[in-house]
């Protein structure tokens, strides 16, 4: 998988690209806009993180040049602004996501990920298995060491999300984007009490726990050796 | 007071005005004292002219009644009796002088039917008339006209000599009244210094009665009430955000300082407080935008119905760990153009808020209701209220009640409900009663 990263921040820049070698990508890294736009028209990527404020050429610049020239790499824009109106005329320049620092970087990786299985459009998957739990994406059900585990709609859809994401820390607001579609974290603890609950029927009588909290940063499914 | 007699060269505007002053007075005064002028010589030179008629009609019937000789003799009397001012001579219509008394124009007269009159000579100018006052017979006055040129010359000099004065005394009079009109304006240029160099609490005097200037000043007064207020509301709101923002960062270096002096890694609680830092800076920001009217609001049509009992759906837990009972009385649908996200977030506010204030074992009941243009959302809670000295201000930024000040909110959540609630042309007002609870009510126009 290679990656390119147009970001002029250097600290942001060598802490994203650390991240994303050990998630398993080949990272290239250009600091200003027309080496970016170079390397995005020269060379062959898999998706692609472009901050907007550049020197030399904006980001929404490059991504329309390179839709002009008709690649349609995936690309996910970073801004420090946070306008409703950037966001809609990045997406309606072509990037594919667009994501307002400062970012979890585990949420940059999901969303890059997202993006990546959208573009190769891989067939929807109708189950999903994180050890010794199933889910049944299509008749909705889920099992452990193949037990039965009766869930409530929203706390499937939780369950699903985490299970997609199942290995990666997602944020407790991309669990109010996903699940509820809350674009923002409301200060009572919504999503702590719904993984309690959640943790109640899926770790309760097990004896490993598959949910695990990340402190700071949010919830991550999966077993710990 | 005297000294504002003097004109000074630094207050151009009273200045200008009094030159306009002096300027439109003289010129208005010369222009009455012009017609005057042309009037009273009219008038005395048509009153010569009158006795010069007078004369040749008296000599016409000197010479009707008693013929040439009768003539002869008065213009004799006259010449003698009359010194210096007349003169008279007769003519026949072939153009023979057969009487003169003292000198006169040589030429023989024109014979004509009406009287003709000229002025001749100089100093003294004198004032012929010309007349038949018998068929063959043409009888020519003269009057001097030294009498009525000085009487004029008296007239005009009186006229330019009080004309002269007029104009003087225009000027400081105009100043003085330019003065006394611009007082009022300039209290409020000093007034307006003052402020300027600091002193917030000033107000212009109004001085008595409604007009243009008092007006202005009642106006200028009310528009610092509001600035002081404004400012004054700034203040204390950059207080409490230092505050709210000190308190992420004073534990955020606490902890580093623990995990540098070898204590365990405090990285998740820093996450935390720079996600809370954020949420503070973000929703400063939110609630700026949708107060300066910057907000774009993206504008759906969207079931108001199926956004509560969304949100009651997602706060059921929360509400169920906090032993509050969350129920909602909705109608079936509730149809409304909005943005779907801000309100989301209005809704999400006023629910975070009732539970944070509302004990264990209590309701929180959202009615939603329909009447027609408007629909009303209202939250009520049996928490412990809201004090009314505080009540007028739960809705501004980082302000918190004594009651509130330990929770654990970031005191923008209210003033960012209000905000949205106003960018969707709709209101967000509160009642409470201490004790029994608090009813935070949204209303929205269905139209906009």
């Amino acid at each position: 998988m290679r990656l390119l990263l147009v970001e002029d921040d250097r600290t942001i820049a060598s802490y994203v690209s650390k991240g994303f070698k050990e998630a398993g990508f080949a990272v290239v890294h250009a600091a200003d806009g027309p080496s970016g736009l170079e390397l995005a028209l020269g060379e062959s990527f898999d998706a692609a993180v472009i901050d907007i404020m550049l020197p030399g050429l904006d980001g929404l610049s490059i991504i329309d040049e390179m839709r002009r020239r008709q690649i349609h790499l995936p690309v996910i824009i970073l801004s420090a602004k946070r306008s409703v109106g950037d966001r809609v005329e990045g997406l309606h320049k072509g990037g594919d996501d667009y994501l307002t620092k400062p970012f979890a970087f585990s949420e940059l990786l999901a969303r890059v990920e997202a993006i990546m299985r959208r573009a190769t459009a891989s067939p929807e998957t109708t189950t999903l298995r994180v050890a010794d739990l199933d889910i049944d994406l299509l008749a909705r059900t889920v099992t452990r060491a193949g037990q039965r585990i009766d869930l409530q709609p929203r706390e499937f859809g939780l369950l699903e999300f985490l299970a997609r994401n199942a290995g990666r820390v997602v944020s407790r607001t991309m669990i109010m984007e996903h699940v509820w579609d809350y674009h923002f974290d409301p200060q009572t603890n919504v999503v702590e009490s719904r993984i309690c609950r959640l943790r109640d029927k899926i770790d309760k009588g097990f004896e490993r726990p598959l949910i695990h909290t990340v402190r700071g940063v949010g919830y991550v499914l999966k077993s710990l050796p | 007071m005297f000294s504002n007699l003097y004109p000074d060269l630094r207050r151009p505007l009273a200045l200008r005005l009094t030159l306009w002053y002096a300027g439109i007075f003289a010129v208005s005064s010369a222009l009455a004292f012009g017609v005057l002028y042309f009037i009273f010589v009219s008038v005395v030179r048509a009153r010569t002219d009158d006795d010069l008629e007078e004369d040749i009609q008296e000599f016409a019937s000197f010479m009707q009644h008693d013929g040439l000789e009768r003539v002869r003799s008065e213009i004799a009397v006259e010449t003698s009796g009359n010194p210096g001012d007349s003169g008279y001579q007769l003519w026949t219509g072939e153009g023979r002088l057969l009487a003169a008394g003292r000198t006169g124009p040589a030429s023989a007269p024109a014979e004509g039917d009406e009287p003709f009159l000229a002025t001749l000579g100089r100093s003294p100018r004198v004032r012929w008339i010309e007349g038949a006052i018998a068929p063959g017979y043409v009888m020519r006055i003269g009057q001097s006209l030294e009498d009525d040129d000085a009487f004029i010359a008296d007239f005009r000099n009186g006229f330019l000599l009080t004309l002269a004065a007029i104009v003087l005394l225009g000027a400081p009079v105009g100043w003085f009244l330019a003065r006394r009109a611009l007082r009022p304006i300039e209290a409020l240029t000093r007034t307006a210094v003052e402020i300027a160099d600091g002193a917030l609490e000033r107000r212009v005097p109004v001085g008595e009665g409604g007009d243009e200037l008092a007006l202005l000043a009642r106006a200028f007064n009310a528009m610092l009430d509001r600035i002081q207020a404004l400012i004054e509301a700034m203040r204390e709101m950059t207080d409490n955000m230092a505050h709210d923002l000190r308190n992420p960062v004073a534990r955020i270096r606490a902890s580093s300082e623990m995990t540098l002096a070898g204590g365990e890694s405090t990285a998740g609680s820093t996450l935390e407080e720079c996600d809370r830092l954020m949420d503070i800076i973000d929703t400063t920001l939110d609630i700026a935008e949708a107060e300066s009217g910057a907000a774009r609001l993206n504008m759906t049509p969207l079931d108001l119905s199926k956004l509560v009992l969304d949100a009651c759906d997602i706060f059921k837990t929360a509400a169920e760990d906090h032993e509050i009972l969350l129920t909602a009385h909705v109608p079936d649908a509730c149809s409304l153009s909005g943005d779907q996200h801000r309100l989301q977030r209005v809704l999400a506010n006023l629910i975070d808020n009732a539970i944070k204030y509302t004990p264990a074992g209590g309701h929180i009941r959202i009615a939603l209701e329909d009447d027609g243009p408007r629909v009303r959302l209202s939250v009520q809670d049996t928490g412990p209220g809201i004090d009314a000295e505080d009540l007028p201000h739960i809705f501004q930024r980082f302000y918190r009640g004594d009651r509130s000040r330990s929770g654990n909110g970031n005191g923008l959540g209210l003033s960012l409900a209000l905000a949205f609630a106003r960018a969707h042309g709709g209101d967000l007002t509160a009642q409470s009663t201490p004790g029994e609870g608090s009813t935070f009510t949204i209303v929205l126009p269905r139209a906009r």
